[in-house]
């Protein structure tokens, strides 16, 4: 059984490479465009084994899906990465606090993204 | 593992064009009403840029940095989004557009605004743009042994980190030895076994540098105190000093951020605005071969219809049932699919705002742009193409509709004034509106210009619709000065056309100083058309029901040999050109009827012009799907497309512009059609 | 080999390579279908062929040389269909139960093509084929690609591509682009 791996992003075509690239390095991919639709996603389908949310998304952004998801029993411990650009240290910090586990900044290739990913979920 | 980028370019570029929309949307009602979502806006630009980075398309992600920095500052409250720094994010839209096109286009850019915007973005932002922070510590290379602390915080599991992931991955950077130091583990009633309490120590023996080191604890820096200390160069490298670094993690104090959120809430709440939908996107081929598929079905169940109600229905109650239920069910199956096609005109709509506003600007005159029925959805390729005619419409508006300020408070009107664009259904027909409430046709001015013209004849009446309509006609302007945003009057005629090339129709209303409404009406969508099947010979055609007007049986003498080879047809006192279609398509007759009083006259009309086209039978109406006949063969005139029938034939759609234009070459009527409209008239509008 | 069929035989290779077929691999098998046209044997590139349908009516084509038929539906698509007695200006006559219409695939175009009937699938080498002689009838040289014998009988190698492209079937700026689509 491959891995589940949960990405919120508001962007067809980031959220596109992201799967395709997670999808080619063997991982299961769920997908959803903000972050409520996140949440349901990750309340439905349960076992994920890492969640990667953009922060700047309509309807709930990604600190407060963070937030969300780690009010959930399964979600506590569950690494979360976000989507963050070189500017955003401030926004980091505040992902950390909502509870996030790490982050991707922007722009990221393949290559690095798995990187990142085996750094909390080793395969 | 290697991955191929550019296969996601179009849908980046396809999704940079409407975050650049909505960017631009955005930023006009910043500027018109000082308030408008800013997050929508940050979030459409850093959108934009986010993906261009990953994508390669560095121009667009370097220029949008400025723009996104601005905006972030303006969202931050700690720059005033004036309307001076938002004319600059507009002229920063434009070049950026620039950029996307010739991205999407796979040329150069020549955006010739792009260094200057470039620098006025960044001189609004004072201290210049600041840059990405990317530059790369450089550690100390060489082998090397370094004595390393991990002190986490107990509630570090929270965050979805394993320090014994984070550990494991330390070791595998070199030779390690860890200890771990359980002093701090509480007694077993004070253990929360959430927390953590343990605490290592480790050597490692390694090659990697020192900034290779912390960044395996980079997710935890906050969240642990770690030392990391190279204590011994073990081979030859150059070994400066010790470095030591500390981090610690520091409270959390961005007080502002609470307040964005909130803000960002409340602006989100906006009424007017549509649910979010979610969005796959799926290239057209797909959906066209969908709704080529489904064609195949709805005639593929005709045809068992056709067959099964020849079967005995009391032996085969069930059969008669099912094939009834089926069609229930190939219909809805269609209409789904057709749904699938269909856009919301806000699409077309989107350019408006912006549009209005330079045109108003340039002009002197003051317009404010209301749209009603954004929602309304019609089929892309309808969007796609009415897009031109409407922006030719509301810039005609703009231009010669709408008077200057002086003018309209002369008229005890407001100065401002308003465009509005509306889109509603109406039966199986769009209708999409361009209103303005300027000073509205000039009649005789427009009489008087169509008669130099020789476009109408002095001394006879015109009905006002009749009048309007003459500025459709190539080369009419009206105009007293020709500029340069309306240009001589090209176009009115193009718009006509192409609005009619979508088998649409436009028509005009208007009002001496109360303004002018252009009244267009679209079919829902191009794949299928409302179609009259007659037949003429031994084939079957579909005539358009939007082009007829009526059909009459002829009686005995109503049709008249008019010289050799030409007929006219006597309608209420008025001779209308007397057409048959197998003489103009020349198929061959089968029982095809010759006497006119044994077929059926179909008063139709295209472009103005009218004629009695002679069939055989009229066999009802049906909605048909539209197939390409180039596909295969070469287009064919007076035929507009084909379709398949139930029986399975095929039958071809007329085109009746194409037919006028035949029969008016061939000489197949003589009948005066253009100059001698005002009798006709008489007969007024009467449509089936 | 006179002068004159030396020529006719460069023009040959000319217009095969025209149609996309390399004349340059002599001893490879190339499969040809043959059919029967008033008394004589024709054959097409097999590769060009989609299927072979029997003769099922038409819709007629306004305004149309005779020699097109009409257009039928084939699994939705509107495809033409060349009578090709008419075509190469042959007696006609009434269709018969072996009339059959052979459905060719020419640059990404799909056309019918009526023949009298559907003979046999043949493999010839390319030291079979023979240029064709100036014939002087009907048959324009320029649609002939070889001639070529098998046993007793003679058949005539036509190139479809050059004979649809001069048939009116496609105005001439249609021709469709046949570059890929591509949608990521």
């Amino acid at each position: 059984m491959s891995k589940t791996i949960l990405t919120v992003d508001d962007s067809a075509s980031i959220r596109q490479m992201v799967t395709f690239t997670l999808k080619q390095a063997g991982y299961t991919v769920v997908e959803a465009d903000d972050g409520s639709k996140g949440l349901e996603v990750a309340k439905s389908v349960g076992d994920i084994a890492l969640v990667l949310t953009d922060l700047n998304m309509p309807n709930m952004n990604g600190l407060e899906l963070i937030r969300n998801l780690r009010q959930l029993p399964a979600f506590k411990f569950t690494p979360i990465l976000m989507l963050t650009t070189e500017s955003d240290e401030t926004k980091k910090m505040e992902g950390k606090q909502a509870g996030a586990t790490g982050w991707i900044v922007k722009p990221f290739n393949p290559e690095q993204l798995l990187k990142v990913i085996e750094k909390v979920i080793p395969a | 593992m290697s991955i191929d980028m550019s296969q996601f370019h179009q849908t980046y570029l396809e999704e940079a064009v409407e975050n650049l929309a909505e960017l631009e949307n955005g930023l006009l009602a910043l500027e018109r009403d000082g308030n408008a979502d800013l997050n929508a806006i940050f979030r459409a630009a850093h959108s934009i840029k986010g993906g261009a980075a990953t994508f390669g398309f560095q121009d667009i992600a370097d220029f949008t940095h400025g723009v996104e920095t601005v905006l972030d500052k303006g969202r931050d409250l700690t720059l005033d989004l004036s309307a001076e720094v938002t004319a600059v994010l507009l002229r920063a839209v434009d070049v950026l557009g620039e950029l996307i096109t010739a991205a999407r286009e796979n040329r150069k850019a020549t955006a010739n605004d792009r260094l200057a915007c470039q620098q006025a973005l960044t001189d609004i932002c004072g201290d210049g743009t600041p840059k990405a922070a990317s530059a790369r510590k450089e550690g100390t290379g060489g082998h090397k042994m370094m004595n390393i602390t991990f002190k986490p915080h107990p509630d570090l599991p929270k965050t979805g980190s394993d320090p014994l992931n984070i550990l494991r991955e330390l070791g595998r950077l070199g030779e390690m030895t860890l200890t771990a130091f359980p002093e701090s583990v509480p007694t077993l009633e004070e253990l929360e076994v959430e927390n953590l309490f343990l605490w290592w120590e480790a050597t490692l023996e390694t090659e990697h540098t020192v900034d290779d080191v912390h960044d395996v604890f980079l997710f935890v820096t906050d969240e642990a105190e770690i030392t990391v200390q190279v204590v011994a160069a073990i081979d030859a490298a150059p070994q400066a000093q010790p470095v030591e670094q500390t981090l610690v993690a520091e409270p959390m104090t961005d007080r502002r951020a609470p307040e964005n959120e909130r803000r960002a809430g409340n602006d989100r709440r906006q009424p007017e605005k549509a649910p979010e939908t979610a969005f796959i996107r799926v290239a057209t081929d797909k959906v066209d071969n969908l709704i080529n598929l489904v064609g195949e079905l709805v005639t593929t169940h005709a045809m068992v219809s056709q067959h099964s109600s020849r079967v005995d229905a009391d032996g085969h109650p069930m059969l008669h049932s099912s094939v009834q239920e089926m069609a229930h069910h190939t219909r809805t199956l269609q209409e789904a699919i057709m749904a699938i096609r269909m856009m919301p005109i806000s699409f077309a709509f989107s350019r408006f705002p912006r549009m209005v506003r330079d045109t108003a600007t340039k002009l002197g005159k003051q317009v404010s742009l209301v749209t009603h029925g954004d929602q309304t959805e019609l089929d892309k390729t309808v969007i796609e193409r009415i897009a031109d005619p409407l922006t030719h419409l509301v810039r005609n508006a703009i231009d010669h509709g709408i008077e200057i300020p002086e003018e309209r408070k002369a008229h005890g009107k407001p100065a401002e004034a308003t465009v509005e664009l509306a889109a509603y259904y109406r039966g199986g027909n769009v209708m999409i509106e361009v209103r303005d409430d300027g000073r509205g046709l000039d009649r005789d001015k427009l009489m008087k210009k169509a008669t130099e013209k020789g476009l109408a004849q002095e001394g006879e009446t015109y009905t006002d619709e009749q009048v309007y309509q003459f500025i459709f006609h190539p080369g009419f302007s009206t105009a007293a000065q020709v500029t340069d945003v309306s240009g001589r009057g090209v176009g009115m005629d193009i718009v006509r056309k192409n609005i009619q090339s979508l088998g649409g129709n436009i028509s005009i209303e208007t009002e001496k100083h109360k303004g002018t409404r252009f009244i267009i009406s679209l079919p829902l969508t191009l794949a299928i058309v409302d179609g009259m099947a007659i037949r003429s010979g031994d084939e079957v055609y579909i005539v358009p029901i939007l082009n007829i007007m009526e059909s009459i049986k002829p009686t005995k003498g109503q049709v008249k040999t008019v010289g050799h080879n030409a007929e006219v047809m006597d309608i209420r006192g008025s001779y209308i050109p007397f057409v048959r279609l197998s003489e103009v398509f020349k198929t061959e007759m089968g029982d095809g009827s010759t006497r006119p009083e044994d077929g059926i006259a179909m008063i139709v009309e295209s472009d103005h012009e009218r004629i009695a086209l002679f069939v055989d039978e009229l066999l009802g109406e049906r909605q048909v799907v539209i197939k390409s006949i180039e596909a295969n063969y070469r287009a064919i005139e007076g035929v507009s497309g084909a379709t398949i029938l139930g029986d399975g034939r095929v039958s071809f759609i007329i085109d009746l512009a194409g037919i006028i234009k035949r029969a008016n070459r061939e000489g197949l009527h003589h009948a005066p059609v253009k100059p001698n409209k005002s009798k006709m008239t008489e007969e007024g509008h009467h449509v089936v | 080999m006179s002068s004159k069929n030396a020529v006719v035989a460069l023009e040959g290779q000319k217009n095969a390579q025209a149609g996309g077929h390399a004349l340059t691999e002599p001893g490879m098998d190339d499969q040809y279908l043959t059919f029967t046209l008033a008394d004589e044997l024709y054959g097409v590139d097999i590769l060009k062929v989609q299927e072979i349908r029997g003769w099922s009516g038409v819709t007629q084509i306004p305004n149309c040389p005779p020699y097109i038929r009409g257009v039928v539906n084939l699994r939705g698509a509107i495809v033409p269909i060349l009578d090709m007695r008419r075509r190469f200006a042959m007696e006609e006559t009434p269709f018969t139960p072996y009339t059959v219409v052979i459905v060719v695939n020419v640059q990404g175009r799909t056309v019918g093509l009526v023949v009298d009937a559907v003979s046999d699938v043949v493999n010839l080498k390319e030291d079979d084929l023979r240029p064709p002689p100036d014939f002087g009838t009907a048959i324009d040289n320029t649609y002939l690609r070889a001639l070529a014998q098998i046993g007793e009988d003679m058949v005539i190698l036509l190139n479809v591509d050059d004979m649809l492209r001069s048939s009116e079937l496609l105005a001439v700026d249609k021709i469709r682009q046949t570059g890929s689509e591509t949608h990521a």
